[in-house]
């Protein structure tokens, strides 16, 4: 894998992995309610 | 309307449209998609397209589900005429039923296969097959394409996929499909990622070619080709792969949203379901297939592999690699369990509309539905099981999984963005919002995700919709079944639209 290869892989992940714990975070500090 | 069935919890619901939209795509089309339209350079359209294509549909249909729900309606029909004055409006929501069961009548008969090898990679008879042609031929004769096969085996997986199916769905939505989706999920997460944590440890399986290993099978996968940006295919591609990843455009998500109270969070919740559809795709998915086909078949199989197809690959390649690896069995049973458990937390949501239609508008109790339904699905999955060598499932697929879904987003965007209003409808998405949707997204959901939409639609319809109307390249043979499929599914689509007319005279009336 070239340095490219890594560059898009690391910024995809992040991306990725950064949207969902900022997304579950929030969702799971709120008090959670019967709906 | 106040008998209406209810979430048990938000974590819960999150889970279940993760669920619906987490499917076969995730682990097979994505990389699939990647390595053949410029690698990591994909991920730029993929990217673009995620945040201006398939979170604001996503966000879009959360909210006209959220809607509907609030007159008592589950489907577009319902949410429809309460958007809209037109006593047409109603009529522009049968696809969002229609398109659901027809995915349901051929996606659970495909679930059943994995059901299937599911078991036949613990007995060890799927792995002791070691070519291609033998794997090719042992899926052949368990469809009963095969010469002198027949389709007992694979009746009974899909007795038992759909007998599973309708007995989750009877169970309603707090003790059914969130219960399915709150074990499943994980489960599907902690098989997946032991799956991948296996590839990423292979190294050089082969010391004859100590070229064909993991990290330039990471490499053929992400390694950017910066010159195929330029080209309009791979931003179509990369807009397709959004739209078909988040289940956006079955009705679905909006029959699930419409369980929700009119003052629960959407936006979060929508924002969440789909990053963890990404988690599934572009990390696991993007982790286990190419990588692990590369590693053991180098650069020209693996493309050889890909150009095969993704359905090729889940069925044949893979179970092909894993017979060469310690604890082969054990790997196949986790990759064919991950598939299923992502396929049947996505067909219990595609038969919920139906379910909710019957309910909400044929006021049917919940057993007396359920029993209907099972009724005529499975009479109507019994075409693309005994004639699939006729193409029957590929003709189902077209008009259903890759049509019916994009005019149905489109319409669904149009009625809420420009019928209903830019104006309601972002205050609708941000009534009880826990998360503030940038000002912007208010543009893009007006013009952009329209534009986008209508792109994809146009380009499906001249590239593959004419030559499909056509009948292009179909064996003489074959016309016939294409023929009674299309007819059926004119019927199927009348008979909803018959019914809606009738309900609706029936409320005038009342």
């Amino acid at each position: 894998m070239n340095l490219f290869g890594w560059i898009f892989l690391i910024a995809s992940f992040t991306i990725i992995i950064g949207l969902n714990i900022f997304c579950f975070y929030r969702v799971l500090t709120e008090p959670e309610e019967e709906l | 309307m106040a008998n209406r069935e209810k979430w048990g919890t938000k974590l819960g619901v999150i889970l279940a449209v993760a669920g619906s939209a987490v499917g076969l795509g995730n682990f097979l089309r994505f990389p699939v998609q990647a390595a053949q339209n410029g690698g990591g350079a994909f991920m730029i359209p993929y990217f673009i397209a995620l945040f201006f294509l398939g979170i604001p549909v996503v966000w879009i249909e959360w909210a006209v589900g959220r809607y509907g729900g609030l007159f008592g309606h589950g489907t577009a029909p319902g949410a429809f005429s309460k958007m809209s004055k037109s006593r047409w409006a109603k009529y522009l929501g049968v696809i969002g039923i229609f398109g659901p069961v027809v995915i349901f009548i051929y996606y659970t008969y495909i679930e059943s296969w994995l059901l299937g090898y599911m078991f036949f990679s613990l007995t060890g008879k799927l792995l002791a097959l070691t070519t291609a042609a033998q794997m090719q031929g042992f899926l052949q004769t368990y469809q009963g394409l095969a010469p002198q096969s027949n389709l007992l085996t694979a009746y009974i997986f899909f007795l038992i996929t759909f007998g599973l199916n309708f007995w989750i769905l009877s169970r309603g939505i707090k003790g059914g499909i969130e219960l399915l989706c709150k074990i499943a999920l994980p489960m599907l997460f902690i098989f997946a990622f032991i799956v991948a944590l296996r590839v990423w440890t292979l190294g050089t399986p082969d010391p004859a070619h100590p070229d064909w290993n993991i990290m330039n099978g990471f490499g053929y996968l992400w390694n950017p080709d910066f010159s195929l940006l330029l080209n309009s295919k791979i931003w179509l591609a990369a807009a397709g792969q959004i739209f078909f990843t988040l289940s956006v455009g079955m009705g679905s998500i909006l029959t699930y949203a419409s369980y929700l109270s009119h003052g629960d969070d959407i936006a979060l919740s929508g924002l969440t379901a789909a990053s963890t559809n990404e988690l599934a795709e572009v990390i696991l998915g993007g982790s286990i297939v190419i990588p692990l086909a590369f590693a053991f078949l180098g650069p020209l199989g693996t493309t050889a592999a890909a150009n095969s197809g993704a359905f090729n690959l889940g069925f044949i390649t893979m179970p092909l690699i894993f017979g060469k690896i310690p604890l082969g069995e054990l790997f196949a049973f986790l990759w064919f369990a991950l598939l299923f458990l992502a396929g049947i937390t996505s067909s219990v949501s595609l038969m919920q509309p139906a379910v909710a239609f019957m309910k909400d508008d044929f006021k049917f109790d919940h057993k007396k539905a359920m029993w209907i339904l099972a009724i005529i699905t499975f009479i109507l999955c019994q075409a693309p099981i005994f004639f699939l060598a006729h193409g029957v499932l590929d003709e189902l697929d077209f008009w259903a999984g890759t049509f019916a879904i994009t005019l149905f987003a489109a319409i669904e965007t149009v009625m809420f963005v420009w019928v209903f209003g830019i104006e309601r409808a972002w205050e609708e998405i941000h009534h009880g919002a826990e998360l503030k949707i940038p000002a912007f997204y208010k543009f893009i959901i007006k013009y952009i995700t329209p534009l986008f939409l209508f792109a994809i639609l146009g380009f499906w319809i001249i590239q593959q919709g004419i030559p499909i109307l056509f009948m292009h390249g179909v064996a003489p043979q074959d016309v016939p079944y294409i023929i009674a499929t299309r007819v059926g599914m004119i019927a199927l689509f009348l008979v909803i639209a018959i019914s809606i007319k009738i309900i609706w005279q029936g409320k005038k009336l009342s």
